[in-house]
Protein backbone atom coordinates (compact mmCIF):
# COMPACT_ATOMS: atom_id res chain seq x y z
CA UNK A 1 0.00 0.00 0.00
CA UNK A 2 1.27 3.54 -1.36
CA UNK A 3 1.41 6.20 1.70
CA UNK A 4 -1.14 8.16 0.18
CA UNK A 5 -3.52 5.32 0.69
CA UNK A 6 -2.11 4.84 4.10
CA UNK A 7 -3.01 8.14 5.07
CA UNK A 8 -6.53 7.61 3.65
CA UNK A 9 -6.70 4.11 5.81
CA UNK A 10 -5.42 6.55 8.86
CA UNK A 11 -8.01 9.15 8.43
CA UNK A 12 -11.20 6.19 8.10
CA UNK A 13 -11.09 5.26 11.69
CA UNK A 14 -11.85 8.12 14.26
CA UNK A 15 -10.53 11.42 12.13
CA UNK A 16 -13.93 10.37 9.98
CA UNK A 17 -15.90 10.06 12.84
CA UNK A 18 -14.76 13.49 14.18
CA UNK A 19 -15.38 14.65 10.73
CA UNK A 20 -18.35 13.47 10.11
CA UNK A 21 -19.76 14.99 13.94
CA UNK A 22 -18.28 18.05 13.52
CA UNK A 23 -19.86 19.03 9.89
CA UNK A 24 -23.10 17.44 10.74
CA UNK A 25 -23.57 20.34 13.40
CA UNK A 26 -22.40 22.63 11.29
CA UNK A 27 -24.72 21.82 8.49
CA UNK A 28 -27.41 21.70 10.69
CA UNK A 29 -26.31 25.19 12.10
CA UNK A 30 -26.30 26.67 8.43
CA UNK A 31 -29.79 25.22 7.69
CA UNK A 32 -31.27 26.95 10.87
CA UNK A 33 -29.48 30.01 9.57
CA UNK A 34 -30.81 30.08 6.02
CA UNK A 35 -27.50 29.94 4.58
CA UNK A 36 -27.96 27.25 1.31
CA UNK A 37 -26.62 24.07 1.48
CA UNK A 38 -24.53 24.90 -1.83
CA UNK A 39 -22.91 27.59 0.68
CA UNK A 40 -22.46 25.81 3.20
CA UNK A 41 -20.49 23.18 1.72
CA UNK A 42 -18.47 25.29 -0.82
CA UNK A 43 -17.49 27.42 2.73
CA UNK A 44 -15.94 23.63 3.65
CA UNK A 45 -14.07 23.52 0.38
CA UNK A 46 -12.60 27.07 0.32
CA UNK A 47 -11.85 28.06 3.92
CA UNK A 48 -11.76 24.45 5.43
CA UNK A 49 -12.23 25.72 9.17
CA UNK A 50 -14.77 24.90 10.84
CA UNK A 51 -14.89 27.67 13.73
CA UNK A 52 -14.25 30.34 11.21
CA UNK A 53 -17.33 29.10 9.28
CA UNK A 54 -19.22 28.93 12.41
CA UNK A 55 -18.12 33.04 12.42
CA UNK A 56 -18.73 33.58 9.18
CA UNK A 57 -22.41 32.39 9.32
CA UNK A 58 -23.11 33.68 12.82
CA UNK A 59 -22.29 37.00 11.56
CA UNK A 60 -23.69 36.87 8.13
CA UNK A 61 -27.02 36.50 9.30
CA UNK A 62 -26.68 39.28 11.90
CA UNK A 63 -26.37 40.96 8.51
CA UNK A 64 -22.88 41.89 9.68
CA UNK A 65 -20.31 43.55 7.03
CA UNK A 66 -17.83 42.29 5.20
CA UNK A 67 -15.19 44.69 7.11
CA UNK A 68 -16.56 43.36 10.50
CA UNK A 69 -16.85 39.31 9.24
CA UNK A 70 -13.67 39.33 7.08
CA UNK A 71 -11.47 40.15 10.54
CA UNK A 72 -13.51 37.65 13.39
CA UNK A 73 -12.95 34.60 10.82
CA UNK A 74 -9.18 35.79 9.79
CA UNK A 75 -8.82 35.91 13.73
CA UNK A 76 -9.80 32.37 14.54
CA UNK A 77 -7.68 31.20 11.58
CA UNK A 78 -4.08 32.52 13.14
CA UNK A 79 -3.57 29.25 14.69
CA UNK A 80 -2.48 27.68 11.19
CA UNK A 81 0.50 30.02 11.04
CA UNK A 82 2.55 27.90 13.77
CA UNK A 83 0.55 24.93 12.69
CA UNK A 84 1.99 25.44 9.17
CA UNK A 85 5.22 26.22 9.93
CA UNK A 86 6.01 23.47 12.17
CA UNK A 87 4.23 21.01 9.69
CA UNK A 88 5.40 21.60 6.16
CA UNK A 89 9.30 21.06 7.34
CA UNK A 90 8.80 18.12 7.98
CA UNK A 91 7.46 17.18 4.92
CA UNK A 92 10.27 18.95 2.95
CA UNK A 93 11.88 16.80 0.38
CA UNK A 94 13.69 17.56 -2.91
CA UNK A 95 11.53 15.70 -4.68
CA UNK A 96 8.78 17.50 -4.33
CA UNK A 97 7.96 21.39 -5.84
CA UNK A 98 7.73 24.38 -3.85
CA UNK A 99 3.59 24.67 -5.44
CA UNK A 100 3.06 21.41 -3.47
CA UNK A 101 3.58 22.75 -0.28
CA UNK A 102 1.51 25.82 -1.52
CA UNK A 103 -0.95 23.25 -2.10
CA UNK A 104 -0.85 21.22 0.95
CA UNK A 105 -0.49 24.00 3.02
CA UNK A 106 -4.47 24.87 2.24
CA UNK A 107 -5.20 21.08 3.56
CA UNK A 108 -3.84 21.83 7.28
CA UNK A 109 -6.50 22.00 9.91
CA UNK A 110 -6.60 21.21 13.38
CA UNK A 111 -7.52 17.76 12.77
CA UNK A 112 -4.88 16.96 9.91
CA UNK A 113 -1.59 18.95 12.19
CA UNK A 114 -2.57 16.52 15.07
CA UNK A 115 -3.00 13.37 13.47
CA UNK A 116 0.03 13.95 11.11
CA UNK A 117 2.59 15.83 13.07
CA UNK A 118 3.08 13.59 15.87
CA UNK A 119 3.28 10.74 13.31
CA UNK A 120 5.86 12.04 11.10
CA UNK A 121 9.29 10.18 13.08
CA UNK A 122 7.29 7.03 11.97
CA UNK A 123 7.38 7.71 8.23
CA UNK A 124 10.21 8.07 5.69
CA UNK A 125 10.77 12.22 4.81
CA UNK A 126 10.26 11.58 0.77
CA UNK A 127 6.53 10.07 1.76
CA UNK A 128 5.39 12.51 4.58
CA UNK A 129 3.47 14.56 1.93
CA UNK A 130 1.95 11.61 0.35
CA UNK A 131 0.81 10.67 3.71
CA UNK A 132 -0.21 14.07 4.88
CA UNK A 133 -2.29 14.40 1.41
CA UNK A 134 -3.89 10.94 1.57
CA UNK A 135 -5.14 12.03 5.19
CA UNK A 136 -6.10 15.48 4.52
CA UNK A 137 -8.37 14.72 1.30
CA UNK A 138 -9.63 11.86 2.98
CA UNK A 139 -10.78 13.84 5.93
CA UNK A 140 -11.78 17.09 3.24
CA UNK A 141 -14.04 14.89 1.07
CA UNK A 142 -16.15 13.51 4.05
CA UNK A 143 -16.25 16.84 5.60
CA UNK A 144 -17.70 17.96 2.73
CA UNK A 145 -20.88 14.92 2.06
CA UNK A 146 -21.28 15.58 6.41
CA UNK A 147 -22.36 19.50 5.99
CA UNK A 148 -24.47 18.09 2.74
CA UNK A 149 -25.68 15.46 5.16
CA UNK A 150 -26.20 17.32 8.26
CA UNK A 151 -28.46 20.41 6.20
CA UNK A 152 -30.75 17.68 4.95
CA UNK A 153 -30.85 16.17 8.39
CA UNK A 154 -31.30 19.29 10.25
CA UNK A 155 -34.53 19.28 12.01
CA UNK A 156 -34.61 15.20 12.48
CA UNK A 157 -30.97 15.64 14.79
CA UNK A 158 -32.57 15.75 18.72
CA UNK A 159 -31.06 18.91 20.79
CA UNK A 160 -29.13 15.88 22.79
CA UNK A 161 -27.98 13.83 19.74
CA UNK A 162 -26.57 16.90 18.89
CA UNK A 163 -23.93 18.03 22.00
CA UNK A 164 -23.38 14.04 22.08
CA UNK A 165 -21.95 14.83 18.16
CA UNK A 166 -20.24 17.83 18.77
CA UNK A 167 -18.49 15.78 22.51
CA UNK A 168 -16.49 13.64 19.55
CA UNK A 169 -14.32 16.81 18.88
CA UNK A 170 -12.60 17.26 22.14
CA UNK A 171 -12.23 13.82 22.61
CA UNK A 172 -10.63 13.12 19.69
CA UNK A 173 -7.92 15.82 20.32
CA UNK A 174 -7.67 14.69 24.22
CA UNK A 175 -6.57 10.75 23.31
CA UNK A 176 -5.10 11.36 19.71
CA UNK A 177 -2.92 14.11 21.38
CA UNK A 178 -2.04 12.76 25.03
CA UNK A 179 -1.63 9.17 23.36
CA UNK A 180 0.81 10.67 20.33
CA UNK A 181 3.09 12.94 21.67
CA UNK A 182 6.01 11.35 23.33
CA UNK A 183 8.60 14.10 23.43
CA UNK A 184 8.98 16.15 26.60
CA UNK A 185 8.68 19.64 25.43
CA UNK A 186 5.63 18.76 23.67
CA UNK A 187 3.85 17.16 26.59
CA UNK A 188 4.79 19.95 28.98
CA UNK A 189 3.12 21.61 26.31
CA UNK A 190 0.09 19.75 26.54
CA UNK A 191 -0.01 19.79 29.89
CA UNK A 192 0.44 23.71 30.27
CA UNK A 193 -1.85 24.25 27.31
CA UNK A 194 -4.88 22.16 28.62
CA UNK A 195 -4.81 24.69 31.53
CA UNK A 196 -4.26 27.54 30.07
CA UNK A 197 -6.72 27.51 27.95
CA UNK A 198 -9.85 27.64 29.79
CA UNK A 199 -7.95 30.08 32.41
CA UNK A 200 -7.24 32.61 29.41
CA UNK A 201 -10.60 32.27 27.85
CA UNK A 202 -12.07 33.48 31.09
CA UNK A 203 -9.79 36.89 30.62
CA UNK A 204 -10.83 37.56 27.17
CA UNK A 205 -12.64 35.06 24.96
CA UNK A 206 -11.12 36.71 21.77
CA UNK A 207 -7.23 37.44 22.16
CA UNK A 208 -7.07 35.02 25.71
CA UNK A 209 -6.85 31.53 23.73
CA UNK A 210 -3.45 32.62 21.59
CA UNK A 211 -1.87 34.88 24.11
CA UNK A 212 -2.30 31.94 26.87
CA UNK A 213 -1.03 28.91 24.26
CA UNK A 214 1.54 31.68 23.90
CA UNK A 215 2.96 31.83 27.54
CA UNK A 216 1.99 27.97 28.03
CA UNK A 217 4.01 26.99 25.10
CA UNK A 218 6.81 29.48 25.90
CA UNK A 219 6.88 28.29 29.58
CA UNK A 220 6.66 24.40 28.27
CA UNK A 221 9.55 25.18 26.05
CA UNK A 222 11.86 27.14 28.59
CA UNK A 223 11.11 24.06 31.18
CA UNK A 224 12.47 21.68 28.66
CA UNK A 225 15.28 23.58 27.72
CA UNK A 226 15.98 23.90 31.58
CA UNK A 227 15.58 20.57 32.82
CA UNK A 228 17.99 19.37 29.79
CA UNK A 229 20.92 21.52 31.25
CA UNK A 230 20.13 20.67 34.93
CA UNK A 231 18.81 16.98 34.63
CA UNK B 1 -31.11 36.08 1.66
CA UNK B 2 -28.58 33.98 -0.14
CA UNK B 3 -26.92 35.73 -2.72
CA UNK B 4 -23.64 36.38 -4.73
CA UNK B 5 -22.50 38.70 -1.84
CA UNK B 6 -22.23 36.03 0.40
CA UNK B 7 -20.34 33.74 -1.63
CA UNK B 8 -18.06 36.98 -2.20
CA UNK B 9 -17.87 36.81 1.78
CA UNK B 10 -16.69 33.04 1.65
CA UNK B 11 -14.07 33.65 -0.83
CA UNK B 12 -12.94 36.63 0.85
CA UNK B 13 -12.48 34.85 4.14
CA UNK B 14 -10.97 31.83 2.72
CA UNK B 15 -8.38 33.73 1.12
CA UNK B 16 -7.74 35.28 4.96
CA UNK B 17 -7.57 31.80 6.19
CA UNK B 18 -5.28 30.81 3.69
CA UNK B 19 -3.17 33.81 4.49
CA UNK B 20 -1.93 32.55 7.96
CA UNK B 21 -1.43 28.57 6.20
CA UNK B 22 0.50 30.27 3.28
CA UNK B 23 2.61 32.49 5.49
CA UNK B 24 3.42 29.80 7.21
CA UNK B 25 4.94 27.61 4.25
CA UNK B 26 6.97 31.16 3.14
CA UNK B 27 8.69 31.08 6.61
CA UNK B 28 9.01 27.79 7.00
CA UNK B 29 11.73 27.96 4.40
CA UNK B 30 13.93 29.33 7.21
CA UNK B 31 13.63 27.15 10.01
CA UNK B 32 15.02 23.66 10.24
CA UNK B 33 13.06 20.94 11.94
CA UNK B 34 15.99 20.46 14.29
CA UNK B 35 16.19 24.02 15.31
CA UNK B 36 15.11 25.56 18.82
CA UNK B 37 12.80 27.85 17.03
CA UNK B 38 11.54 25.25 15.28
CA UNK B 39 10.47 23.27 18.81
CA UNK B 40 9.38 26.59 20.44
CA UNK B 41 6.26 26.79 17.68
CA UNK B 42 5.16 23.54 18.42
CA UNK B 43 4.96 23.96 22.18
CA UNK B 44 2.51 27.15 20.93
CA UNK B 45 0.83 24.78 17.93
CA UNK B 46 0.70 21.82 20.81
CA UNK B 47 -0.83 24.15 23.71
CA UNK B 48 -3.31 26.06 21.05
CA UNK B 49 -4.85 22.59 20.27
CA UNK B 50 -5.33 20.92 23.53
CA UNK B 51 -6.30 24.63 25.39
CA UNK B 52 -8.98 24.90 22.78
CA UNK B 53 -10.14 21.44 23.98
CA UNK B 54 -10.42 21.77 27.20
CA UNK B 55 -12.16 25.05 26.89
CA UNK B 56 -14.54 23.07 25.06
CA UNK B 57 -15.37 20.43 27.44
CA UNK B 58 -15.17 22.79 30.41
CA UNK B 59 -17.18 26.35 28.94
CA UNK B 60 -18.53 24.83 25.45
CA UNK B 61 -21.23 26.73 23.28
CA UNK B 62 -24.05 25.55 21.07
CA UNK B 63 -25.42 22.31 22.09
CA UNK B 64 -22.73 21.41 24.10
CA UNK B 65 -23.93 24.05 26.78
CA UNK B 66 -26.93 22.41 27.12
CA UNK B 67 -25.11 19.10 28.64
CA UNK B 68 -23.95 18.09 31.98
CA UNK B 69 -20.35 19.55 33.11
CA UNK B 70 -20.00 16.09 35.54
CA UNK B 71 -21.18 14.38 32.60
CA UNK B 72 -18.52 15.69 30.00
CA UNK B 73 -15.62 14.88 32.42
CA UNK B 74 -16.86 11.49 33.21
CA UNK B 75 -16.85 11.00 28.44
CA UNK B 76 -13.19 12.53 28.67
CA UNK B 77 -11.67 9.79 31.91
CA UNK B 78 -13.56 6.69 30.57
CA UNK B 79 -12.17 7.77 27.03
CA UNK B 80 -8.86 8.50 28.02
CA UNK B 81 -8.86 4.42 30.17
CA UNK B 82 -10.18 2.88 27.56
CA UNK B 83 -7.66 4.11 24.77
CA UNK B 84 -4.58 2.99 26.96
CA UNK B 85 -6.11 0.06 28.19
CA UNK B 86 -7.17 -0.86 24.07
CA UNK B 87 -3.55 -0.31 23.42
CA UNK B 88 -4.27 3.13 21.61
CA UNK B 89 -7.20 2.29 19.59
CA UNK B 90 -8.43 5.89 19.25
CA UNK B 91 -11.76 4.90 17.73
CA UNK B 92 -12.40 2.98 20.31
CA UNK B 93 -11.71 5.43 23.05
CA UNK B 94 -13.50 8.10 21.72
CA UNK B 95 -16.92 6.19 21.25
CA UNK B 96 -16.58 4.79 24.58
CA UNK B 97 -16.15 8.02 25.81
CA UNK B 98 -19.31 9.50 24.15
CA UNK B 99 -20.98 6.72 24.82
CA UNK B 100 -20.63 6.96 28.66
CA UNK B 101 -22.15 10.23 28.01
CA UNK B 102 -24.83 9.53 26.28
CA UNK B 103 -25.93 6.76 29.10
CA UNK B 104 -25.11 9.25 31.82
CA UNK B 105 -27.29 11.87 30.39
CA UNK B 106 -29.98 9.31 29.58
CA UNK B 107 -29.85 8.19 33.37
CA UNK B 108 -30.02 11.75 34.50
CA UNK B 109 -32.83 12.12 31.86
CA UNK B 110 -34.74 8.98 33.82
CA UNK B 111 -34.29 9.98 36.92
Amino acid sequence: MGWFALGARYAMGAPAVVMVASHIGFGAFAQANGISSAAAVFSTVAIWALPGQFVLVEAWVLGAGMFAIVPAVMFTAARFLPMSLTLIPLMRHPRHGKPAYFAAAHLISNISWAAVTPRCDEIPVSERLSFFLGFSTCCWSIAMVSVAAGYALAGAIPRSVQGALLLFVPLTYLLMLTGEVRHRAGRLALLFGALAGPLAHLLDPHWGMLAGALVAGTAAFGLDRWLRSHG
Amino acid sequence: MDSARLWGVIVICAVATYLWRGLGVMFSERIRPDSAVFAWVGCVAYAIILGLTTRIVLMPSGALAETMLSHRLLACAVGLIVYFASRRNLLLGTLSGVSAFAIAAQIQAAA
